[in-house]
């Protein structure tokens, strides 16, 4: 089989599984057990497929019949490896979502087929090369995503955070559609090769319309992978509201559809040019902004889901940075360019990687202990020891610290951004704030853990969450340690999918030196180095010498104040007083400048007044009722309507020859 | 196609008398009269399709059809079934007085309409001479009398009645209009009113059954 057939025979897996677990609701695991058996099945398939394009085929096109749709989807290296990301986090939340869809009580066919329609959408807005069949895969993956995100749709709140999810994406679906009838008017056409043809003609006769349609691009792809300050009003909502097995795929994949969209419209249409050179900083700075306003709004947050839904903000921007300093270098030839997209991609695979993990994680929690509050929750070490370690795994990486996955990504970035300094003396610093933003999210992952897990008082019985549970969990943390220590694979299945992106790209072995060590190289020469055997070793010596420093030193004590044993939820470290100094001193130094109060813009768009939505909601509100009156119920007036509507449709016709 | 001088007024004068009975089959109050009136009307239109056959004999087995289906079959249908129903229609919207102010605008706009606009209203060289022309006015007004009826009655039975008026404006005007029709064709077209008719009294027969009452006003359940 060629890749093309087995993607086709994955996706049809996945619709057949979506009738079939639509009539099997009422039995919670078997329909479970089910879904998982399609998504297994259907994206093992996708996973084949995606491989076998990255490595062997060249991109193929390929229609469901030559009558129906001639040739609409293609996938090339780029498109595969974003179904390489889809599928392989799929099949684990899926396997994830059997035993955590139960404590909901609620029939399952709301969600299973939805579940598996929302992974055939994403996928299928990675293999079309058509615009228009672009955009119903694009909606179709936003509209099941809606549906997932108010299963528990009881709770007032969850409805509310849809209907944000459910506007903003149409925010960002209008401006996608506005930019696809620019292009339509210059070419006639929705193809994407046109397009890409077109492009350098269409920027040489009319640069106004090219760079609207590239602003338009960049905010509708923008609010999907919640670039601030577009991606924020809906996001930090959305996360927290949805099944947490769909807040995985949500932060962990869907995002990274706004991604692709950037990649796909900046990096693949767009010849190098000095006009790319300008968006890619535009886009640099948008990831900054990103990546500082998510961290240190994580920092606030008390809810487990809604803290790591900041967190998927800044780590976006980590992406954005990446890809935004690779195109501002892209025409000058130079390997950084490379590096810097690397390095975004990268860190695309292994935030998918450690985001899903840390949302199985805080899913357990909520299916254990029911609450997403972390002040209501702690020492949940005892109880739940297996998810305790899938989240320290998780936190290490996300954190960037050594030999994790996190580290190799956020290095490979900072190391771009700060050897570009001759080229674009702002990259430096752009690389600083995101080194000081990397502390931080280990700040707010250690107050997740220490809130969550730690505290004092007394051993509690296990009681970890099933086992369906755990080996997702267990599985991802695995993978945040292989990807930092063998980061090489990533690094290659990443430059094999620029090769259709980036005309001259150079090979592996130029770009990033030989081995299990990752040395960048620039002019043949190493700049930097990461050899993770080095590290691990290392790591290994210092912490035997440190175990046999501390044994025999550590005492275990009860802890006592003023000669009584204090109540437990004082031993505990209070979740609002995490970093509170810090906290302090940055919110209470940004006010003096000059500027809006960054505070202020950040409670704002947490949580934007409901004056926003109010006007559209009472729009809505009007025309049904208005809708509801001309149902009188009398025949007569649906008659004179109809004979309304004919004369109406007449004089349109004859009034218009 | 010439019409002798004969001809051509009896034409005008069955026009005219089939306004009027139109009319009276929409107003009368008494259900069993308006069916008689109907069965008038009906009997007038197949005799202005056999004067208009006088000069193309395929006419003549459409007026048969009308005859046999307009006349016969619907009148009896509407005769069975109204046994057992009250004798008087439920109020108008619009009572007697202003619908004759209103018919008679509506007519005199139609006469006018057809004479001045006919090239624009019918595509048949034929449709523009007289009496064609005259016709097509005349089934206008009957196929408005139709919808005026319906509009403004509230009784369904009176709907029933509108509705085969509407049907006998419409089959009038393709004498005029479509004049070269296959008789296989005008009698599908003929027929298919005693189909209509018959399903119409089948439900309003259900209506009077569960509402108790032929008034459509009682017809509210779709309201919210």
């Amino acid at each position: 089989m060629t890749g093309a057939e087995l993607l086709l025979c994955g996706l049809s897996i996945l619709f057949i599984g979506a009738v079939i677990t639509a009539l099997l609701g009422r039995w919670t695991i078997l329909n479970g057990w089910l879904a998982f058996l399609f998504v297994f099945i259907g994206n093992l398939l996708a996973l084949l497929a995606s491989l076998s394009f990255l490595i062997g085929e060249q991109s193929a096109t390929y229609g469901l019949g030559e009558m129906l749709l001639p040739s609409i989807f293609y996938v090339d290296r780029l498109g595969a490896l974003f179904i390489l990301v889809i599928s392989s986090i799929s099949i684990l939340s899926s396997l994830y979502s059997i035993r955590y869809i139960e404590h909901y009580q609620k029939n399952t066919a709301l969600y299973y087929p939805f579940f598996l329609l929302f992974i055939s959408g994403m996928i299928g807005v990675v293999c079309v090369k058509n615009m228009f069949a672009f955009l119903i895969f694009w909606e179709f993956m936003t509209l099941t995503s809606y549906l997932l995100v108010i299963y528990e749709s009881e709770r007032a709140e969850n409805l509310l955070a849809g209907f944000r999810y459910f506007f903003w994406s149409h925010i960002s679906a209008g401006c996608i559609m506005i930019a696809t009838a620019f292009l339509f008017m210059q070419t006639n056409s929705f193809d994407f090769f046109v397009f890409r043809e077109a492009m350098p003609k269409i920027a040489e006769k009319h640069p106004l319309i090219l760079h609207s349609v590239l602003a338009l691009f960049l905010i509708g792809f923008g609010i999907k992978a919640g670039m601030f300050p577009f991606g924020n009003f809906w996001l930090p909502d959305a996360h927290p509201a949805a099944p947490s097995p769909v807040s995985a795929l949500l932060s962990g994949v869907m995002i990274k559809m706004g991604v692709y969209g950037v990649l796909r419209f900046f990096l693949w249409m767009l010849p190098p040019s000095a006009e790319l050179g300008i968006w890619g900083t535009i886009i640099a700075i948008f990831g900054v902004l990103s990546l500082t306003f998510g961290t240190l709004s994580a920092l606030e947050q008390e809810d487990t889901k809604r803290l790591l839904a900041f967190s998927s903000i800044g780590q976006m921007g980590y992406i954005l940075l990446g890809i935004g300093v690779g195109l501002a270098l892209l025409h000058k030839d130079t390997p950084l360019s490379y590096l810097a997209i690397f390095a975004g991609l990268l860190h695309l695979m292994n935030h998918a990687v450690f985001k899903a993990l840390l949302f199985f994680t805080a899913g357990s929690i909520l299916y254990r202990e029911g609450t997403r509050d972390l002040g209501r929750m702690g020492r949940l070490i005892h109880s739940m020891p297996y998810t305790f370690l899938a989240v320290i795994m998780g936190a290490l990486a996300i954190g960037g610290l050594p030999p994790f996955s996190g580290f190799v990504s956020k290095w490979l970035l900072i190391c771009s951004a700060t050897l570009s300094a001759r080229m674009h003396y702002e990259f430096p610093i752009w690389a600083m704030a995101a080194l000081f933003a990397s502390g931080l999210s280990i700040a707010y992952t250690l107050k997740f853990i220490g809130a969550a897990f730690l505290g004092g008082g007394k051993k509690e019985q296990e009681n970890d969450v099933p086992l369906t549970m755990q080996i997702p969990q267990l599985v991802l943390a695995v993978f945040c340690l292989l990807m930092g220590v063998f980061a090489v694979y990533p690094l290659q299945i990443i430059h094999l999918s620029l090769k259709d992106s980036i005309a001259n790209l150079p090979s592996y072995n130029q770009l990033l030196g030989e081995g299990l060590s990752i040395t960048p190289q620039l002019r043949g020469l190493a700049v930097a180095i990461w050899n993770p055997m080095l590290v691990l070793l290392s790591l290994a010596i210092l912490s035997a010498i440190f175990y046999e420093f501390i044994r025999g030193a550590k005492k275990e004590a009860e802890v006592w104040v003023g000669g009584t044993l204090p109540p437990q939820r004082v031993l505990k470290y209070a979740p609002p007083s995490f970093f509170q100094t810090l906290r302090r001193s940055i919110w209470s130094n940004i006010p003096s400048l000059p500027l809006p109060r960054v505070e202020r813009i950040g409670r704002l768009s947490a949580s934007p007044g409901e004056d926003v939505y109010e006007p559209f909601i009472e729009l809505g509100r009007r025309f049904i009722n208005g809708l509801r009156r001309a149902h009188s119920g009398l025949l007569q007036t649906y008659i004179l309507w109809q004979m309304l509507g004919l004369a109406i449709a007449l004089t349109l016709i004859f009034g218009l020859k | 196609m010439e019409y002798s001088e004969t001809i051509r007024s009896l034409l005008a004068s069955l026009s005219f008398a089939m306004i009027v009975s139109s009319f009276g089959a929409v107003t009368a109050r008494n259900l069993r009269y308006a069916a008689y009136i109907y069965a008038i009307q009906a009997l007038i239109m197949t005799s202005v399709i056999s004067l208009f056959a006088t000069q193309a004999p395929t006419l003549f087995i459409w007026s048969a059809v009308a005859f046999v289906t307009k006349f016969l079959i619907v009148t009896w249908l509407l005769l069975s079934f109204i046994k057992g129903m009250p004798e008087y229609e439920v109020k108008a919207i619009i009572p007697f007085a202003p619908s004759v102010a209103i018919v008679t605008v509506l007519a005199i706009l139609l006469y006018e309409l057809t004479h001045k606009y006919v090239h624009f209203l019918a595509p048949t060289p034929l449709a523009t001479e007289e009496p064609f022309r005259t016709n097509v006015a005349v089934s206008l007004t009957v196929f408005s009398l139709g919808l005026y009826g319906i509009l403004t009655r509230r009784d369904a039975f009176k709907t029933a009645i509108a509705l085969c008026l509407l049907e006998n404006g419409a089959h009038l005007s393709l004498v005029s209009l479509a004049p070269g029709l296959k008789e296989t064709v005008i009698i599908g077209i003929v027929t298919d009113v005693v189909l209509a008719v018959y399903m119409l009294l089948f439900i309003i027969r259900g209506l009077r059954e569960v509402v108790g009452t032929t008034d459509t006003y009682h017809l509210t359940e779709l309201h919210w």
